[in-house]
């Protein structure tokens, strides 16, 4: 299968603290990742607050620079070489939060004409509104609505309109961080249902990063699950969650309380809190919360393996 | 499929004004809608001085000096002789031209420094905000007074006195607004389409930085009065004959006692003028906050 | 027996741009010893109803109807002086955000002991091993450090468990619940819900658990209601509730938490109403499949059917 989007050994460390004498305290959000993306495919990277799955998204989206590693979009390095226009526009995100990714200040028609004419620069006046209010019709909303300002929309047409909007530039690849976290749970239905028929329709590429699994079981071909800065657990979608391979991803499987039985293979559940990103645990970072940590598993160096076709673990010891 | 939008509708809907309801809640607020009123009369009746002013404001006759107000005089006259009346009218339209133009001098400045040192940050930001830190150790008035020494005295350098020395309060403004600004999603997202710099900084972040700014001028109008009227007062400000308010109190003081008129009557101006403005920016203030107008009781509106 | 009973409660808030009816003529009790649920989107008037059984709606919102009966009290003729006597010690609550809610400039152990100091005139440092006995009882791991933590020194479930301690500390009859696990991860949020099973048992308490997350409610509450624009839809076990919804809303909102892989999710068309001016008839008609001609007309009365109440044209009306 083609990658459209690959990233190779990414690393992001924010600063937590720096004083004047003693050492600098890192934020080890993104640590030594790998992650690729094809074509027509939708990977979901999950992950809890913290795990760093949204700066990841951020770097692969081209608006990150990373400290280390390299995102190739298209075979192009787009921190090396730099992003050109074209490709700026072929790598579009979706927000958490429409309340702030939309500008209060702008009527939906300018929200979109600004997308607009940065394909078609010199369009007329009524022909960006009929081409605003295509892409209205595409995500399903009125074209009464180009005329209103964002706090006149509800929260899943303000969504719809970041999608339009992202749609606009006719991208080839959607990064969607948590686009649904922020909605109602008879809306998220709605939105989730758009952006599977519009990837189906538009064959485009999306990283889609959530925390919930329900979403994840139904857009997504493959599963990247992250723990604190590093991916512990991926394959195909089927695969990870019928044959789940890394207690981590075991656990959040039985934490949520109406997970089907099929996918609650291992009843495990994690002790304790989470660690902070500031100084990881050695070994295995989850063994401090994990219900079958080994003595070993202070010391073991996490790398992914494979164990069936297309499906990775970092841990060897769930069986 | 093909869309296309009728075109009454498209016509309608782009006259919709694109006033919001802020009008409605300014106007709720009567103390300051009465301010506004006072505010735009005062304006109107210094621009149109030469039509209104019973006298000429430099016609004077040093035997009546300090003489009390009467009917002929419904001010009295100053201290040589010059019809008060005629001299507070012609005098607005320095006193509050001064603070129109000052601030908006200002502001100029002040806003695109502070969005340069905002938006961008490091090492340009630094140097912009040592150097706001050195103009903001001394009190405005100090500030304003050591730039009139330096630029002599007159209208003109009245205006760049006190208009530069609210630059660095509207730097630190302005920066502040656009830290808070400038890690929203949506100038993210601008970023993300490709958008350049000085695009989202003048459509993505300026327009919604603007409402404070906009009532901050109203408080800094009313306070560029006090100081132009102040250096006024002092002499520094502009050179007599000019009716200027705060002038014509400096050459009024000494006779405080016998005529109290003569420093009364502009005093009294400078005080409406000023207190119109903060309230008037007080009532911006709410309107312009959509979170406040959220929570005022039907009953009051 | 029953420990709470509301009756008829209208609160609306009173906005320039006209009234909103938060919570519109609702009426259910809460058992000695059950868990009540109370579920609905955002603007169904859930939270309002929350914090209005304490009395803590501010102006421009109102009690303008109704009775809260506590223990043969009817709480809305009480004056602010008796309210804050049973306020933290016979009802109190938990908060969806900890952050908010705990002073970050105070130690977690101070601000517990302050319940104690409020309401029994105890000095504060005679309670704190009483304070250091409930923060083992919440599962604070180290409680004697602990309680000279300051907030931001915690993590999010740390800080919730302190919330719920400060809750339980004078053994309340009833405790209210407002989205205490929304802003949590989901690992964290089965433990808490744990935690607070345990509570209630050991108390012997009520609760009153509001959330929008349907799949935790089927996994803590004994009594489920569902609210849709203010208005009470369905009431009844959780069990049945879930088995057999009953209300086109809530089948809706059950179907909606469903794992589906690769479709078309179901959902439920169109957006909430406006609170202001709701829907003639049944709220929800503009938004159900099951509508006919009389749900447009008139308002559906709650009538009880198979040992449950529901708001729905559907079932005719009571004998």
């Amino acid at each position: 299968m083609k990658t459209v989007v690959e990233g190779r050994d990414i690393k992001k460390y924010f600063i937590a603290s720096k004083s004047l004498f003693g050492k600098t305290e890192y934020v080890r959000a993104v640590d030594h990742v790998d992650i690729e993306i094809y074509d027509n495919s939708v990977l979901a990277l999950v992950g809890e607050s913290g795990s760093g799955k949204t700066t990841l998204g951020r770097i692969l989206a081209g608006i990150l620079k990373p400290d280390e590693g390299s995102v190739l979009f298209k075979g192009i390095d787009i921190y090396r070489d730099g992003l050109t226009r074209d490709i700026r526009h072929k790598i579009q995100v979706i927000f958490q939060n429409p309340d702030s990714s939309l500008n209060p200040r702008m009527r939906i028609l300018d929200i979109l004409g600004e997308a607009i004419k940065e394909i078609e620069p010199t369009i007329s006046k009524d022909d960006l509104e009929d081409r605003a209010a295509q892409l209205l019709e595409n995500v399903n909303l009125h074209v009464d609505h180009l005329y209103k300002y964002p706090h006149e929309l509800s929260g899943g047409e303000k969504q719809r309109v970041a999608i339009a909007r992202a749609l606009a530039v006719n991208p080839e690849f959607i990064v969607a961080d948590e686009p649904v976290s922020a909605l109602d749970i008879s809306i998220r239905a709605q939105i989730i249902n758009l952006l599977n028929s519009i990837q189906k329709r538009l064959r485009i590429s999306m990283l889609y990063i959530a925390h919930d699994l329900r979403t994840v079981w139904n857009i997504s071909d493959y599963v990247a699950v992250m723990y604190l800065g590093k991916i512990v657990e991926y394959g195909e979608t089927e695969k990870v969650f019928r044959n789940v391979a890394h207690p981590y991803t075991a656990t959040l499987l039985t934490s949520a309380p109406l997970m089907p039985k099929e996918f609650r293979k291992h009843e495990i559940y994690p002790v304790g809190e989470p660690p902070s990103l500031i100084d990881p645990p050695s070994g295995c970072r989850f063994h401090t919360r994990c219900p079958i940590a080994r003595e070993e598993c202070k010391k073991l160096d996490m790398k992914l393996e494979e164990i069936e076709d297309g499906h990775y673990t970092a841990c060897p010891f769930l069986k | 499929m093909e869309v296309r939008i009728e075109e009454k509708k498209r016509k309608e809907r782009r006259e919709k004004a694109l006033f919001g309801q802020w009008w409605r809640i300014f106007k709720a607020n009567r103390v300051a809608y009465v301010s506004l009123y006072i505010l735009i009369g005062i304006t109107l009746i210094s621009l149109f001085a030469d039509f209104i002013a019973p006298y000429s404001p430099y016609e004077f006759d040093i035997r009546r000096a300090r003489e009390p107000p009467s009917l002929e005089h419904p001010f009295g006259l100053d201290e040589i002789g010059r019809d008060l009346l005629s001299r507070v009218i012609h005098g607005g339209r320095y006193s509050i031209g001064i603070a129109y133009a000052a601030v908006f001098l200002g502001a100029s400045i002040g806003v695109i420094l502070g969005l340069i040192s905002g938006y961008y940050g490091g090492i340009i930001d630094d140097i912009i905000q040592r150097f706001t830190d050195a103009m903001l150790s001394l009190p405005t008035i100090l500030l304003a007074i050591a730039l009139v020494t330096v630029l002599g005295v007159g209208v003109t350098s009245l205006i760049i006195a006190v208009g530069l020395s609210t630059v660095p309060i509207y730097i630190r403004l302005t920066r502040g607004l656009v830290l808070q600004v400038r890690n929203m999603d949506y100038v993210l997202a601008a970023k993300i389409l490709g958008k350049r710099d000085t695009y989202i900084i003048f459509r993505h972040i300026l327009p919604n930085i603007a409402s404070p700014i906009i009532v901050q001028s109203t408080y800094y109008l009313g306070l560029t009065i006090l100081i132009a009227s102040g250096l006024g007062f002092l002499g520094l400000g502009v050179p007599p004959p000019t009716p200027e308010w705060g002038a014509m109190i400096g050459r009024g003081r000494e006779f405080l006692i016998s005529s109290p008129h003569i420093v009364a009557f502009p005093g009294i101006f400078i005080l409406i003028t000023a207190l119109c403005f903060n309230l008037i920016g007080d009532g911006l203030r709410d309107a312009l906050d959509p979170k406040m107008a959220k929570y005022i009781r039907r009953g009051r509106i | 027996m029953k420990i709470l009973e509301v009756r008829n409660l209208k609160v609306y808030y009173f906005l320039h741009r006209g009234i909103v009816k938060a919570v519109d003529g609702v009426s259910f009790s809460v058992e000695e010893g059950e868990i009540l649920g109370i579920a609905g989107e955002s603007g169904s008037g859930k939270s309002t109803l929350a914090h209005s059984i304490l009395r803590l709606i501010k102006p421009p919102g109102e009690i303008v109807e109704g009775e809260i009966i506590f223990q043969g009290k009817d709480l809305t003729k009480l004056s602010e002086d008796e309210m804050r006597e049973i306020r933290g010690r016979d009802i109190s609550m938990v908060f969806q955000d900890p952050n908010t809610y705990l002073n970050p400039i105070m130690k977690v152990g101070l601000q517990v002991a302050e319940v104690y100091e409020a309401h029994q005139n105890a000095k504060i440092e005679t309670v704190l091993d009483k304070v250091v006995n409930l923060f083992k009882k919440v599962k604070i791991t180290d409680p004697e450090k602990r309680i000279y933590s300051y907030p931001h020194e915690l993590s999010g479930g740390m800080k919730q468990r302190a919330l719920i301690s400060m809750a339980v500390a004078l053994k309340p009859k009833l405790i209210i619940l407002d989205e205490p696990t929304s802003a949590l991860d989901v690992t964290i949020q089965l433990e808490i819900v744990n935690l607070l099973k345990e509570m209630k048992e050991e108390l012997n308490a009520s609760m009153i658990f509001i959330s929008h997350d349907l799949e935790l409610l089927s996994e803590i509450t004994d009594k489920l209601m569902i609210m849709y624009a203010g208005k009470v839809v369905e009431y009844g076990s959780t069990k049945e509730v879930f088995n057999n919804p009953k209300h086109p809303y809530t089948e809706a909102l059950i179907n909606s938490i469903k794992y589906i892989r690769k479709d078309t999710l179901p959902t439920i068309e169109g957006e909430p109403p406006s609170l202001i001016n709701p829907p003639n008839g049944c709220r929800f008609h503009p938004r159900c499949p099951k509508k006919f001609d009389i749900c447009d007309k008139t308002e559906p009365s709650l009538i009880t059917i198979d040992g449950r109440k529901v708001s729905c044209h559907l079932y005719g009306e009571e004998e």
